[in-house]
């Protein structure tokens, strides 16, 4: 049985996370793909994982795709990848990466990608995705078990910031058109939630993480992924170090940066405020509800990219699937309110 | 330094944690005992920061997420405390190479074999490779039994048919009851008691078994092998016809082993062919 991928930061038990929400403040539409919305409704997915694979395909509930961990199903076979073939005989299939380190200056593995495009050839998804991190480099670290010779590559197994800067740049264009090519086929890049942020020197600066995405769109021909919460969860953090004002504020303005016809998915989730002896920090464990300031930064998005395909992640912590449902509801009644607003407006 | 070694130098710190970093075999691309080179890297990455902190924990759950998922009876022979700090020690003196965490573990076993900590329990060792065995057929090819190539057994001399037993199939001899041991752990309630019990004994008498391991469809199993059993499909194995093999496993009832081992998935058809 393939194991949990989360590569999520995990945290313990907490209470109040379900704590009701208020009324979604709805921003005024923007024109770019607003004429969108009359056409159809946002598709909207959830995340699926272990404990809801045999409920989901005896349910069928309403979702417009379904959205896995691609390394959970890695291999020629088993129980996971047979899942999954039941699965994608019902909904579309979203593959999202989390270990392709598609930031990595030494390069992908190209044992990873292979399994990748194995399985892409195997399920045709909808949508392939992975992140603007890295988690790959050469080992220099302890020789490990005496008489063995040492491994030559460490992987985090997380997503592990890259900065801003040219080189970084060079790099991930580097290996996205790498996957791009053995995949024949765009795939999605997804902005980080990141706890360490790089200083650099200005004139290694390539600018800000939305023009570095746009630019690396532009170059590459990859689409991005705007995960909304990791973004809040980003602000959060500078607003906890003193480095920003209003989160919400910054948001906004970073969704106000991208290019909209970029952009092909959103994805939405959980995240956990931690406070303890080691000091105060917001992580992104995908282990409760979207927060209701998510949830406004959703409808500011809607009103910005349109009908992009969104995504309810949740990866510590399943709730019952009911939840994740209700979760999913909530995003079309924001995309809704956001329509009506605009006919309203209009 | 370059974007390569400041990445480098990030995993380094990353996996080291807070012990003493050994880098006396650096392979050249970075040279972290440079001190100019290390407060290059520090002064950008704090690794006392909350957030790098936030890392090393997160990667600390995950070896023991990933190990618990690979090696369930160990993790209960050891308590759940003391396979969290085994995955740690694991975590930093073999960190995953591979971005599929179901990859990484396979040097557990020996990292348990020279444990001096595990060294009062040394089944322990050949315990986790049959669970890293049983961890690694779960995603193998899926395989079907061909019934039809049965026939075979009946309109041919043994002399020119040979058994096709899966791929997933692996089997080892272990110095200790390491079939009866994991079984135990797979008991249901009312039975698990005598089933550790016996086990216990068969561990204190240190009574060696041959462990098989297969896939069943998608069900991964596990079973003692029989010395006669471990020959026979040792020499199916070297791709010896039926009658040689059965020349070696004197004592095997193969009337009773074919139906078996035809319906456990162990055995998915035949073939004509020599030796």
């Amino acid at each position: 049985m393939a194991m949990s991928h989360t590569n999520r930061l995990s945290a313990p038990p907490r209470v109040g996370d379900l704590s009701p929400r208020g009324p979604v403040t709805v921003p005024p539409l923007a024109p770019p793909r607003g004429q969108k919305f009359q056409k159809s409704p946002v598709e909207v997915g959830i995340g699926w994982r272990h404990a809801h694979y045999r409920e989901l395909i005896e349910r069928r509930p309403a979702l417009d795709f379904l959205e896995v961990h691609s390394e959970n199903y890695f291999g020629a076979g088993g129980a996971a990848l047979a899942v999954l073939e039941q699965g994608r005989q019902h909904y579309p299939i979203s593959l999202h990466g989390v270990g392709l380190s598609l930031g990595s200056a030494c390069g992908l593995d190209a044992w990873h990608l292979e399994q990748l495009a194995r399985l892409v050839e195997r399920i045709e998804p909808v949508r392939v995705s992975d992140h603007a991190s890295f988690a790959r480099a050469a080992w220099s670290g302890p020789a490990g078990t005496p008489g063995q010779p040492r491994q030559p590559w460490a992987h985090a197994a997380d997503l592990l910031p890259i900065p801003f800067s040219h080189e970084a740049l060079d790099v991930m264009c580097r290996n996205v058109s790498q996957v791009q090519d053995r995949l024949k086929r765009p795939v999605l890049v997804e902005n980080l939630s990141a706890y360490v942020s790089w200083p650099l020197p200005d004139a290694e600066r390539f600018g800000s993480e939305a023009a570095f995405l746009a630019a690396l769109s532009r170059r590459t021909g990859c689409h991005l992924l705007v995960d909304v919460n990791n973004l809040y969860v980003n602000a959060r953090n500078a607003q906890i170090q003193g480095q920003t004002g209003d989160p919400l504020a910054h948001c906004r303005a970073w969704l106000d940066d991208v290019p909209p016809a970029c952009v092909q998915e959103i994805h939405l989730a959980g995240h956990l405020h931690v406070r303890d002896t080691h000091g105060e920090i917001v992580i992104d464990d995908h282990g409760s509800r979207v927060n209701e300031a998510v949830w406004q930064l959703y409808a500011h998005a809607v009103a910005r990219l349109g009908d992009v395909p969104t995504l309810i992640e949740w990866d510590t912590e399943v709730p019952a699937l009911d939840v994740l449902l209700a979760e999913a509801q909530h995003a079309r009644t924001t995309y809704a309110a956001c329509v009506a607003s605009a006919g309203g407006a209009a | 330094m370059n974007l390569a070694q400041q990445q480098q130098a990030w995993l380094a710190v990353l996996f080291c944690q807070s012990a003493p970093i050994s880098f006396a075999e650096n392979r050249g691309e970075l040279d972290i005992k440079n001190e100019a080179q290390k407060t290059s890297f520090i002064s950008t990455i704090d690794p006392k920061a909350r957030g790098f902190q936030a890392y090393q924990t997160n990667g600390l759950v995950m070896a023991d997420r990933a190990l618990a998922g690979a090696y369930p009876v160990l993790r209960q022979l050891i308590g759940d405390d003391s396979f969290a700090a085994m995955a740690g020690a694991l975590w930093q003196a073999h960190p995953p190479a591979r971005g599929d965490l179901a990859q990484w573990g396979a040097d557990l076993p020996g990292f348990v074999r020279h444990s001096a900590q595990l060294a009062d329990d040394p089944y322990l060792a050949d315990v986790a490779r049959a669970e890293w065995a049983l961890h690694g057929l779960t995603t193998a090819a899926d395989e079907v039994l061909d019934l039809a190539s049965l026939q075979l057994l009946i309109t041919h001399d043994p002399s020119v048919v040979k058994l096709c037993i899966t791929n997933t199939c692996q089997w080892f001899a272990s110095p200790w009851p390491v079939a009866s041991i994991w079984l135990a752990h797979q008991a249901d309630a009312d039975l698990a008691a005598a089933e550790l019990e016996l086990a216990g004994l068969l561990i204190r008498q240190q009574v060696a078994q041959t462990v098989l391991v297969w896939r069943a469809g998608l069900r991964p199993c596990l079973r003692e092998a029989s010395p006669d059993e471990d020959r026979f499909l040792t020499a199916l194995a070297g791709g010896d016809p039926l009658d040689r093999a059965l020349q070696q496993a004197p004592a095997l009832d193969f009337n009773a082993w074919l139906p078996v081992a035809a319906q456990s998935g162990l055995l998915i058809g035949a073939a004509l062919g020599a030796s």
